[in-house]
Parts: C-alpha cells; sequence; structure tokens
C-alpha cells in the first residue's frame, strides 16, 4: 500500500515536471512573438528605454490607430487576401479534378505526372522566380495583383494536387462506382459524392493554401512596386525603411498579419498535421 | 461496353486533368526550361537585346571567387540547418510522445512557428537583437555576460548564430510533426514484450525505436537539404547577405544578380549551376520515395 502511495507520488511528480518542462520550451520558442505582441501595446517612450519591461504600462492602441491612419494598412491587408484567397480558391478547383482523375480514372501518363507534380513541388522557389519574373514583365503584368496569383500557384498547386490525391485514395472506391452505376457523370460524381465526403480535408487545403498565399514574401518583393498593390509582407518590411524602424508600428503590424494565421490554424489543425504528414513521406 | 467505358473515362480524364496540365506547363515546366535556357545568354534586365553566348557564363562562374563563397556559405548553413532542425525536432517529438491530456496543446504551441509569415518571424527577432532597446542585449548586459552591447546580424564573428537561430526556430516544427508521425506507427506491442523481457529504456530506442525510424530520418535529412539549400526569407529579411558578405548564400547571390545588377543571363547560370547539384538530392529523394511506395505494397 504505502509503495503504491509512494509510486503514485513519483508518478504525479514526473507529470508535474514534464508539464513544467514542456511549458519552459514553450515560452522559450513563443518569447520573440510575446515580446512583439507585448511591444505592439507600449507607447513610444516605454519602446525607446534602455530598461525594456516585460509589460506595457497599460494596453495602448496607439499603435494600431497609427497603423491603420497614417499607414496604407488596410490596402496591403485587403490585397493579400485578395490574392491569398483567389489563389487558393483557384488552386483547389484546379487540384480536386486533376486529383479524382489521379485516383479513379485511366489514362495515358498518369505516373508521369505524378512524378511531374512532385517534382515541381520541390523545386526551389529562387530559381523559378527569374523565369517567372521575366514571364509577367513579357506579358505587362509586373506590379498587378494577378502576378501574384500566377506566381502563388506555383507552389499552392501542386501542393494542393498532392494533397488531395493522398487523401481521395483513401475514400472507398466502392462509394465511387456505386455513384457511377446509379447514373452519374464523373463530374457530378465529383461535385456530389466525393467532394462533401472529404468537406474537412478541403477546408484544410483550402486554409493552408490560404496561409501560404497570405505570408508569400519573394515574389510580393519582385513584381510589386506601387504602395497600392503591396501586401502584407511587404507592408511590413516598409515600415522598417519609411520610419527608421518604429518598433511599435512594426510590432503592430506583425501582430495584425499573424491573427489570420492562428485563427485559421487552430481551426483545422488536427486535420492539417495529419495531412501534411501523409503529403510529405509517401508520393 | 469495356472499352466503351474506357474511352469514356480517356475523355473525362483529359478533361478533369487539362487546367492542372496546363497550369503546370505554363507556371512551371516551361519557365524552368526557360530559365536554363537564359543561362547561355548575356541577357541584362535593362536592354530588350541579348545573344547566346555559349558556355560563357559558366566559363565566369567558375572563376568568380563570391560564387564559391556563397557556395562555401550555402554548404555550411545547410548543415547548420539540417543538423539542429534534425536535433531539436527529433528531441522534442520524443518529449511529446506520451499520452498526457496537455500533450496535444503543447503540440500546437511547438508546430505554430512553421506556419508563421518569414517576414514577421525575421522582424520580430531583429527587434530581439536590437542593440538600443532589444531584450537578448538587456539581459546579457544585466547578467555581465556582455560589456557593451552588440547587435549580433551587424558583426561577422555573431551574425551566424544570429541566422541560424531564427532559421532553425522557423523550420524545425516539420521534423517535429514528421518524427511525431513516425514515433506513433511503432508497433506498442514490440517495445511492451521488449520490455517484459528485461530491456533497458536505452536499449529499447537503440534496438527498436531508431531502426524503425531511420527511414524516415533518411528522407526528412534529404528533404531539409533540399529546402534549405534553396531557402531565400529569412537570410535576405535579416542580413541580405552581409556584413561583408558573410552570410551570402547561393539563393542570395542569385537574387542580386537578377534583381540588384540585372544581370538576368548570368543569374540564369548561377541558378542551373544549383539546380544541378541539387538535382543529385531531388534524384535520391525520388528513388526513396518510389522505394517507400513498393514497401507499402
Amino acid at each position: 500500500m504505502k509503495a503504491r502511495v509512494r509510486k503514485r507520488g513519483v508518478k504525479s511528480m514526473k507529470y508535474a515536471g514534464k508539464f513544467m518542462a514542456l511549458a519552459a520550451i514553450a515560452f522559450i520558442v513563443w518569447l520573440p512573438i510575446i515580446v512583439a505582441v507585448v511591444t505592439s501595446f507600449k507607447t513610444r517612450s516605454e519602446i525607446v528605454t534602455a530598461v525594456p519591461s516585460l509589460l506595457p504600462e497599460s494596453l495602448n492602441w496607439n499603435n494600431y490607430v497609427r497603423l491603420f491612419r497614417v499607414m496604407k494598412f488596410g490596402d496591403y491587408l485587403m490585397n493579400s487576401a485578395l490574392v491569398a484567397g483567389f489563389t487558393a480558391v483557384i488552386s483547389l478547383f484546379v487540384s480536386s479534378l486533376a486529383a479524382y482523375a489521379l485516383v479513379w480514372l485511366e489514362f495515358r501518363g498518369k505516373n508521369a505526372f505524378i512524378a511531374l507534380n512532385l517534382f515541381v513541388y520541390i523545386f526551389p522557389q529562387i530559381l523559378l522566380a527569374i523565369p517567372l519574373f521575366l514571364m509577367c514583365y513579357g506579358l505587362g503584368l509586373l506590379d498587378t495583383r494577378f502576378a501574384l496569383v500566377l506566381t502563388y500557384m506555383s507552389f499552392i498547386l501542386p501542393f494542393g494536387i498532392w494533397m488531395l490525391k493522398n487523401y481521395f485514395q483513401t475514400i472507398s472506391r466502392e462509394l465511387v462506382e456505386a455513384a457511377l452505376i446509379d447514373g452519374c457523370n464523373y463530374f457530378q460524381c465529383l461535385i456530389h459524392v466525393v467532394l462533401p465526403v472529404c468537406l474537412p480535408v478541403l477546408a484544410t487545403v483550402l486554409t493552408y493554401s490560404f496561409v501560404l498565399g497570405w505570408n508569400e514574401y519573394m515574389y510580393a518583393n519582385i513584381l510589386i512596386k506601387s504602395d497600392s498593390m503591396r501586401t502584407v509582407a511587404i507592408g511590413v518590411q516598409t515600415l522598417v525603411g519609411n520610419h527608421g524602424a518604429d518598433f511599435g508600428l512594426l510590432t503592430a503590424a506583425a501582430v495584425v498579419m499573424i491573427i489570420p494565421v492562428i485563427i485559421f490554424f487552430i481551426a483545422v489543425q488536427r486535420l492539417f498535421v495529419g495531412g501534411l504528414t501523409m503529403g510529405s513521406l509517401k508520393e | 461496353m469495356k472499352i466503351h467505358c474506357k474511352k469514356k473515362s480517356n475523355a473525362a480524364a483529359f478533361l478533369f486533368m487539362l487546367p492542372a496540365v496546363i497550369a503546370v506547363l505554363f507556371i512551371l515546366v516551361y519557365p524552368i526550361i526557360y530559365g536554363v535556357c537564359m543561362g547561355f545568354t548575356n541577357r541584362l534586365f535593362s536592354y530588350e537585346a541579348f545573344s547566346f553566348i555559349g558556355i560563357g557564363n559558366f566559363v565566369d562562374i567558375s572563376k568568380d571567387p563570391l560564387f564559391f563563397k556563397a557556395f562555401k556559405n550555402t554548404l555550411k548553413m545547410v548543415s547548420c540547418l539540417v543538423f539542429f532542425n534534425t536535433l531539436i525536432g527529433f528531441v522534442l517529438a520524443l518529449l511529446l510522445n506520451s499520452s498526457e491530456r496537455y500533450i496535444g496543446f503543447f503540440r500546437t504551441m511547438f508546430f505554430m512557428p512553421w506556419i508563421l509569415p518569414s517576414a514577421v518571424v525575421a522582424f520580430s527577432f531583429r527587434w530581439l537583437y536590437n542593440d538600443y532597446y532589444g531584450l537578448i542585449n538587456h539581459m546579457l548586459l544585466r547578467l555581465g555576460i556582455i560589456e557593451a552591447a552588440v547587435n549580433p546580424l551587424a558583426v561577422e564573428n555573431l551574425v551566424w548564430p544570429g541566422v541560424v537561430i531564427p532559421s532553425v526556430w522557423f523550420s524545425y516544427p516539420f521534423v517535429m510533426l514528421v518524427m511525431s508521425a513516425a514515433l506513433k506507427s511503432i508497433d506498442r506491442n514490440v517495445i511492451d514484450a521488449a520490455r517484459i523481457d528485461g530491456a533497458s529504456a536505452w536499449q529499447i530506442f537503440r534496438e527498436i525505436t531508431m531502426p524503425s525510424l531511420r527511414p524516415t530520418l533518411v528522407m526528412l535529412v534529404i528533404l531539409q537539404i533540399i529546402w534549405e539549400f534553396s531557402s531565400f526569407d529569412m537570410i535576405y529579411l535579416l542580413t541580405r547577405g552581409g556584413p561583408a558578405d558573410s552570410t551570402l548564400t547561393l539563393s542570395l547571390y542569385i537574387f542580386k544578380r537578377a534583381f540588384e545588377y540585372k544581370q538576368i543571363g548570368y543569374a540564369c547560370a548561377l541558378a542551373t549551376v544549383m539546380f544541378a547539384v541539387l538535382s543529385v538530392f531531388i534524384f535520391i529523394y525520388f528513388r526513396l520515395s518510389q522505394r517507400g511506395d513498393k514497401d507499402e505494397g
């Protein structure tokens, strides 16, 4: 009896110890973001001080107000949402059609396309950047949101095709065949049978595609020149340049930029985590 | 009947695949070929006219000291990042490999850096590093570890840790995620049986856990080499390759040649060389992923 109690005591100590260790690691991991959030609520004199405090004296929304009043930050957010949204929706449509054909239809060159898709998925973006830039230049698309949608497709579409193909493979063949025997054509089968059973996965792919577009920096940096076309990622960067690194403004912008990312991630994380693992290790 | 079905299926497949095939050809295959071809020209962005100069660019590259410096920096960066990502990701995956209630919460917390925007990550760290008002300098000064405030990104002998820390922060979660999944897939019964037979925790780790993780680990390392070799955002946003080109990697060098010096031809040639190096790893990745398919039956 005594031994059992002691064993339980040791176990709960271990439980608590592990919790504390994980909490400490989590704090260290999150420190940069915590500091950014705290800084965004500080006044200028609180930021520019030799002895930085961990917490602000009071919640000061001034940085956020300035961000939207003085800067065109609302426009940047709008541009990012438009570009990321359009890219995600178009990519989801194209990739669900392709994934359906890759999983349930027979055609020549199927394996070649699957291999090609994997190849372009891991192909380094920096090597695509110059030719895509030249193409956009040639088509007169520089400094347009359409150029961003086009270039973002180059990494979001292969990802979508891959994720959806992997997921469609787990749907039972009988379900699809039953629908075809009932007189559905392939397109109806996709719309009325396949997509409804994988709504959570579609939401995940859509969300992650959106986040990829929302976060993207390199293409936006080389393709966009005018202020009114800027996305958030490069909008944040301009705050450093024009205002001699006003860190209150900068951290407020960073916080605004990551809010949708975190909300989306929490909404779909369970499925997303499974899907990403599946997609990365198996073809 | 059967033939009829197949034909119909073929036509449908054609229609279903059409948008994806057009997109992949137009935004991926064509640009890749176009880029390689541009590597054999002397094209400048500021002039419309250009001509093919054979392997001229590649000859220049072989004599370009900055290319070799960038190449060396890239190798250094890739080794640092792959090593620390794998180590930290693996340790965290082991820590998270249990069934306590709070594990899910911490998994989310530890994974989150992966999906944050590179711009936000880079500027958050630049703020931490700030030599006047940043937190890190303040703490180190207070603890008496350093005597004068210093911005690690501006000093040559501190810039590497200064860049590697945020980059690892940004990319270890993927390793953690994949290793977690691999750990979960190990058969519990084998481990329990070993424990009953009197195996120690270390023996179980060495004889059961490690061997079953090896294929995943190899795959992860290859995939990370491919990614980190061409990573761009983090270094560009943190240092732009400075100070004095000490963190200039190949992808930054390509970017500089193309978009700052406007030497499109030379930059494309550099990109082609980089692709040639990477294709070795891409080839290995393909072989491994095909073998994985066969193993699954």
